[in-house]
């Protein structure tokens, strides 16, 4: 089995100042390896950019630890950090006119992102001309960058993050905004860098397509991994204190406010309603009494 | 080079930013040059004006010895080196500091057929400098140069041989036109050598006959008079930095032993000279230092906001370096790689802007031809500017670039309001402890013109602008519930972004602070120009004032009367100076009309000198050679006393007693006496004197009658010298005077052992005067010297709070009285003539009608001197001061709107979106920049009057300061009120230019973006 690029554990996040705080990751635990590939869903408002921010080494936990290849992310100095970003961890973010400087050209902006060393001006533009082609921009290589389209702007924002060949790349929402055929191309970018040189994507997303292109899905619910998907099928993911979030299409069997009896079986529990609080006791609950 | 070009892009797609940041970094460079490149250039051209309105011994030496003049000249010639050399460091510092030495032999030569005795002088170099109407300069021994006025005298030629006592037989040579006394050659000996071209009242006059050293090497019996060592400062050659050297030197000679012990003595001015030209540097290095730092300080302030806002625009680009792993020093490089660049570009262009502009001042204000070179001290200026701006960029670069990421993402600044109070706090802290530091010191208001009074404008200015900014937003929160009720959006916008917002009140700070400098520096500028005017026009006394000498003969009041018959344009003015004092004998009505009386200190300057001429009979003068009077005594005791009738004749300082004979017993006799030359003399007084002096009481009855006098064509009797008035008790005894017009009736009693004695009454007694208020005090009465010298006194008739030409010395009396006082004797007076209009008729008329013009003063001239001596000078750059306060106001008026253009272009939009329209959205804009502007206005107009009030004395005005009675201390209301009324003007059309480019900027497809 291949190592952790990613390992989150008893992830905590609380924002604002004292009475006044909002939890937005409740104690996620959160695993994801080398080269996979991992959508992040879930509602607005539940913790997946803060979640992605985390990994990328942005905000310090308020509990919990994060781990990116190996190394935990709170020990690190600031400029530890900021070397991680630099050679391991490649961002997109959502809007994409953020991933840019909107005055520079396509290969300005891949070289801004491209990291100092000695490697020859030369090479450096070889290496940045290589990625915008990759992206289908060779073309708009001279293009100032806020004149180019929205689909252009996002794929540029994957040349860019891609600029240093990270071992992870972060993406969040990067086919929102996008027309099909452009989400597609962005799309299909990321999972080619994931295959062609086995780059880790942990990519936040409201898009299924997205979901569906990537190797495995994870939805994040009230600050906690509620369920996890992968190869098409939907799993619930128990929570370290036995919680358990059930997917919203089973929630018309177990409104909110249901009783429901746990009964073990060989390879887990079944959950049984016993009171509906809409419509009263069930009459699983009557032979329950009964017997 | 991909880091240029993107530095490139990023200050071109910032362009508003990027100029702004440009201009105000090259203000601050250009401020910082300005004042050190300023003075560099005002010191080279205030010492070149004071070595050129120096007299000749301010800008030269000689060395003079006395005594045997035959080979003395080598050993005063080497001492004198010896001591140059000494103190000026090398023989090539004192060849460049002064011209070639001119010696000179002086001695005498006494014709007695002409009883005449003129220098004979044998001078270095002599025949270059001296101009022929005929013949030829001597070169041969016994050879002579005469000159115009000693031919014409004597009717010598050229050929002629002339003989003076003692001296071998000399040949005349030449006839030289003797020359002006401006040339340097002569230094301070043209009015020895060439009296008869410089008059005085007193000296008889003969130039001087030139001859080659040889003939008074030549003469014999070891002749005795004068060995002059003289050299002339090179004028052109000295640089600022010589002042040091020609102090040392002016020192070492005037002190020097070598010298001394020759029995050498020195004259020089140098040093007089150097320590004016000292004076007038430091009373311009105080406004310079402290105009540049109160610039500096501004222009820091405004870099701060420029920087700060600058480096806040680019937060979410520096976030996005900082996520792409950036580490501090690179995203620092980045984030402040801008205002970096454009402070380096700004330096040298600054630099040079600074340059160019003292370039134009110094054209206009400095002496013609002063170069103005960028002095390592304008350099440093620029640098220390630059170096500030850099200070400020790393000040305010330092939490956008240590702040999280997300937190520039989100663009928040929770705690920016608790560190702006806090930043506040230190400057208002600093401002006060600094006006109470100078309070208590006694600084305010003092006339010491020291650099720390000059920071009470800057410190008051930002004390008061920090209070008002702060008060401004609660001003604006009370009117919350009122504008929410109005209904209109305009004003409801208005208020509640000036009164969150967060660069309102630093704006308003800085806008304040900005306008108190410029109202101080304009009310400077006003008080110290109208002063300086002010103290010209009374020191010189009227526009134009010529010092004269009449030729024989010539009546300087009837010349006047000839060349301005009005009497409104030329008067002429008896001076006499001494310690103390200043008699003015004037004509009052032409003195009212032509003197500079100030409406300040005189209101009606006429009314005040009508009183100096009461009615009086007119002088008994005698022209002849005999006197004689009828006497019909009828009672006189003792008997055998002596008449005496004192004369006074033209020129003499007293009277001269005219014996007409004794008088013994009763009965009518006529008496004669014998005059003194007299063409003409004045009668002053008949006595009767005890016989033989002995100490016995005189007292009589006596009828005088028949005053005559006898000249070349016989007797002439002196009508109205018997008229009654004519005759009065000189002396206060117990006299009774009775007159029927042809006869006198004299009854008296004298003091025992005095004679009996009546005056001739000619004019008021004592004379009346108009006084300077601060010499009459409370007095009656006035001791002073009158023209001939004596001493008189003069009752106080009016006083003025200053006079012109003496504004705290002068006694202004009637001419014609005055000379009557001093019995015509004018001789120990200076003759004037006071000229308002027109100057050079004036002077071509008086020359015409033989009075000898030797110097003129011009008050606007005067005025000019002091404009450019260093207060002068400095005050220019209180000019600039405001005009670049007023300039970095406008900035700082466009840089707050521009911020808020970024941060209310979403707002704005969103409401444009929502229905409001373009002028309600301008009317917002225009009252919160109304309001922004006006308040910081009014509250900067505030502090810079207050600031007046309280440091407006210690603005340096003048090197050597009058006294206080001329100055004034208010500024010209009209003047202020136009240019400051002109900066808000330019202020407001900067806030509104800037607004009306905000709201063309709004479009409501800006909602699509993520608000920043």
């Amino acid at each position: 089995m291949s190592e952790a690029m990613v390992r989150c554990d008893n992830l905590v996040h609380v924002y604002g100042t004292p009475g006044a705080e909002v939890a937005a990751l409740r104690g996620v635990d959160f695993l994801v390896r080398e080269g996979e590939t991992v959508a992040l869903l879930g509602p607005s408002g539940a913790g997946k950019t803060t979640l992605l921010w985390h990994l990328a080494g942005l905000l310090q936990p308020t509990a919990g630890t994060v781990e990116v290849a190996g190394r935990r992310l709170s020990g690190l100095t600031q400029r530890e950090l900021a070397d991680a970003r630099l050679r391991q961890i490649g961002v997109v973010l959502q809007n994409p006119g953020r991933n840019l400087l909107g005055y520079d050209t396509a290969l300005g902006n891949v070289l801004f992102a491209q990291r100092p060393g000695r490697r020859s001006a030369a090479s450096k533009r070889r290496r940045a001309m290589a990625l915008l082609d990759s992206v289908g921009l060779a073309g708009a290589a001279n293009r100032v960058a806020g004149r180019l389209s929205g689909g252009e702007q996002q794929r540029l924002a994957v040349a860019v993050a891609l600029a240093n060949s990270p071992l992870l790349l972060l993406a969040d929402e990067p086919t929102s905004q996008l027309d099909p055929v452009s989400a597609d191309a962005v799309l299909d970018l990321i999972t080619q860098a994931n295959i062609e040189a086995g780059t880790t994507v942990v990519a936040v997303t409201h898009d299924a397509a997205v979901g569906e292109a990537l190797g495995r899905t994870v939805t994040i619910r009230d600050g906690r991994v509620g369920a996890e998907g992968r190869s098409g099928e939907d799993y619930v993911v128990v929570g370290r204190d036995g919680t358990v979030q059930l997917p919203p299409e089973l929630l018309d069997a177990l409104p909110p406010g249901s009783l429901a009896r746990a009964v073990r079986h060989d390879n887990g529990v079944d959950l049984r309603r016993v009171y509906d609080p809409q419509a009263g006791p069930s009459d699983d609950a009557d032979d329950e009494r009964g017997r | 080079m991909t880091g240029v070009l993107t530095l490139v892009r990023a200050l071109v797609h910032r362009l508003g930013t990027t100029v702004v940041i440009l201009l105000v970094a090259l203000c601050a460079s250009a401020a910082a040059t300005v004042g050190p490149t300023y003075y560099a250039a005002a010191k080279h051209s205030i010492l070149q004006d004071t070595l050129s309105d120096a007299d000749v011994i301010g800008r030269s030496f000689q060395v003079v010895q006395q005594g045997p003049v035959q080979n003395s000249l080598p050993d005063v010639a080497t001492r004198t080196q010896h001591e140059l050399v000494a103190a000026a460091g090398s023989p090539a510092t004192v060849r460049r500091l002064f011209g070639p030495p001119v010696a000179a032999i002086e001695t005498s030569a006494f014709f007695a057929a002409q009883a005449e005795n003129p220098p004979l002088v044998a001078r270095t170099n002599v025949c270059a400098h001296l101009h022929f109407a005929k013949g030829s300069c001597p070169t041969a021994a016994n050879s002579v140069a005469i000159s115009t006025s000693l031919a014409v005298g004597n009717r010598w030629t050229v050929g002629q041989q002339i003989h003076a006592a003692g001296r071998p037989p000399f040949a005349i040579t030449g006839i030289y036109v003797p020359p002006g006394a401006d040339d340097n050659y002569w230094l301070a000996r043209s009015t020895s050598y060439f009296p008869a071209e410089n008059p005085t009242r007193v000296v008889a006059p003969y130039d001087a006959l030139f001859t080659p050293t040889t003939t008074i090497a030549a003469l014999h019996g070891d002749p005795q008079g004068t060995v002059v060592v003289a050299r002339p400062l090179t004028a052109g050659a000295i640089q600022p930095g010589d002042v040091a050297t020609l102090t040392r030197i002016a020192t070492r000679l005037t002190t020097s032993g070598l010298l001394a012990r020759s029995q050498a003595t020195v004259t020089t001015g140098i040093g007089n000279t150097v320590a004016t030209v000292k004076s007038s540097w430091s009373a311009l290095s105080v406004p310079v230092f402290v105009v540049t730092a109160e610039l500096l300080v501004l222009t820091w302030l405004l870099l701060f906001l420029v920087v700060t806002d600058a480096v806040e625009a680019r937060g979410t680009e520096i976030a996005l370096a900082k996520l792409r792993g950036y580490g501090a020093g690179r995203a620092l490089a980045f984030g402040l790689g801008e205002p970096a660049v454009l402070l380096a570009m700004a330096l040298p262009a600054g630099a040079l802007l600074g340059w160019l502009l003292t370039g134009g001042l110094s054209h206009v204000l400095l002496r013609h031809g002063t170069p103005v070179v960028l002095p390592g001290l304008g350099w440093l200026g620029a640098v220390v500017a630059s170096v500030g701006g850099i200070a400020a960029i790393v000040v305010a670069a330092r939490r956008t670039v240590t702040r999280p990421v997300v937190e520039q993402w989100r663009r928040t600044g929770r705690r920016s309001t608790d560190r702006g109070w806090a930043f506040d706090a230190v400057v208002l802290t600093g401002a006060v402890a600094g006006l109470v530091q100078l309070a208590v010191s006694g600084t305010f208001n003092s006339t010491r013109h020291s650099a720390l009074a000059l920071l009470v404008p800057g410190l008051l200015g930002i004390a008061i602008a920090v209070v008002a900014s702060r008060l401004l937003p609660l001003a604006c929160r009370a009117t919350f519930g009122r504008t929410r009720r109005a209904g209109g959006l305009g004003p409801f916008l208005a208020v509640r972004h000036l009164a969150r917002r967060p660069g309102g009140t630093r704006t308003t700070m800085i806008l304040a602070t900005a306008v108190a400098l410029a109202t101080f520096s304009l009310a400077s500028w006003s008080v110290g120009s109208s002063n300086r005017s002010r103290v010209a026009d009374l020191t010189v006394g009227a526009p134009t004032v010529f010092t004269v000498v009449p030729k024989p003969g010539v009546d300087l009041a009837k010349v006047v009367q000839h060349i301005d018959p009005n009497g409104h344009s030329v008067a002429a003015v008896e001076n006499f100076t001494s310690s103390g004092t200043t008699l003015l004998a004037v004509q009052p009505q032409r003195f009212a009309a032509v003197a500079n009386w100030s409406s300040s200190f005189v209101h009606d300057a006429a009314g005040l000198l009508a009183h100096l001429h009461p009615p009086a009979p007119d002088p008994i003068l005698l022209t002849g050679d005999l006197v004689r009077l009828r006497v019909d005594v009828r009672a006189l005791a003792p008997t055998g006393d002596e008449l005496v009738l004192d004369v006074v004749a033209a020129g003499a300082t007293a009277p001269t007693p005219v014996s007409l004979g004794v008088l013994h017993g009763t009965g009518s006799r006529q008496v004669t006496g014998e005059l003194p030359g007299c063409s003409p003399c004045s009668v002053s007084d008949l006595e009767v004197s005890p016989p033989g002096g002995r100490p016995a009481q005189v007292h009589g009855q006596l009828t005088l009658s028949d005053l005559e006098v006898r000249d070349s064509s016989g007797w002439h009797p002196l009508g109205g010298a018997m008229a009654p008035g004519q005759w009065a008790d000189a002396q206060d005894q117990r006299v009774t005077l009775t007159s029927d017009g042809a006869h006198v009736q004299w009854t008296f009693v004298a003091v025992a052992g005095a004679p009996g004695r009546i005056g001739v009454h000619d004019r008021p007694d004592p004379l009346p005067a108009v006084v300077s208020s601060k010499l009459a005090g409370s007095s009656a009465t006035v001791g002073t010297t009158g023209l001939n010298g004596a001493g008189i006194t003069v009752a106080v008739d009016g006083r003025a709070a200053n006079v012109p030409g003496a504004p705290s010395t002068g006694i202004v009396v009637d001419l014609t009285y005055a000379a009557r006082a001093a019995a015509g004797n004018l001789a120990p007076s200076t003759a004037q003539v006071w000229v308002r209009g027109p100057a050079d008729p004036v002077r071509r008329a008086l020359t015409a009608d033989r009075v000898v013009v030797l110097d003129e003063q011009s008050s606007t001239r005067l005025s000019d001197e002091f404009g450019r001596q260093g207060p002068g000078l400095a005050s220019v750059l209180f000019l600039a001061d405001a005009g670049a306060a007023a300039i970095l106001a406008a900035l700082a008026a466009v840089l707050s709107l521009s911020a808020a253009a970024r941060r209310r272009r979403y707002e704005y939009a969103a409401l444009a979106a929502t229905g409001a329209t373009t002028r309600s959205l301008y009317g917002a804009l225009a009252i919160e920049q109304l309001v922004v502007v006006g308040f910081g206005t009014v509250t900067g107009v505030l502090a810079g009057l207050l600031a007046t009030l309280l440091a407006g004395h210690s603005v340096p005005e003048f090197v050597v300061a009058p006294a206080a009675e001329l100055l004034r201390y208010r500024p010209d209301p009209l003047f202020l009120g136009l240019t400051l009324g002109a900066g808000f003007v330019l202020l407001v059309a900067a806030a509104a230019g800037a607004a009306a480019a905000l709201l063309r900027s709004v479009n409501p497809e800006q909602l699509r973006e993520a608000p920043s």
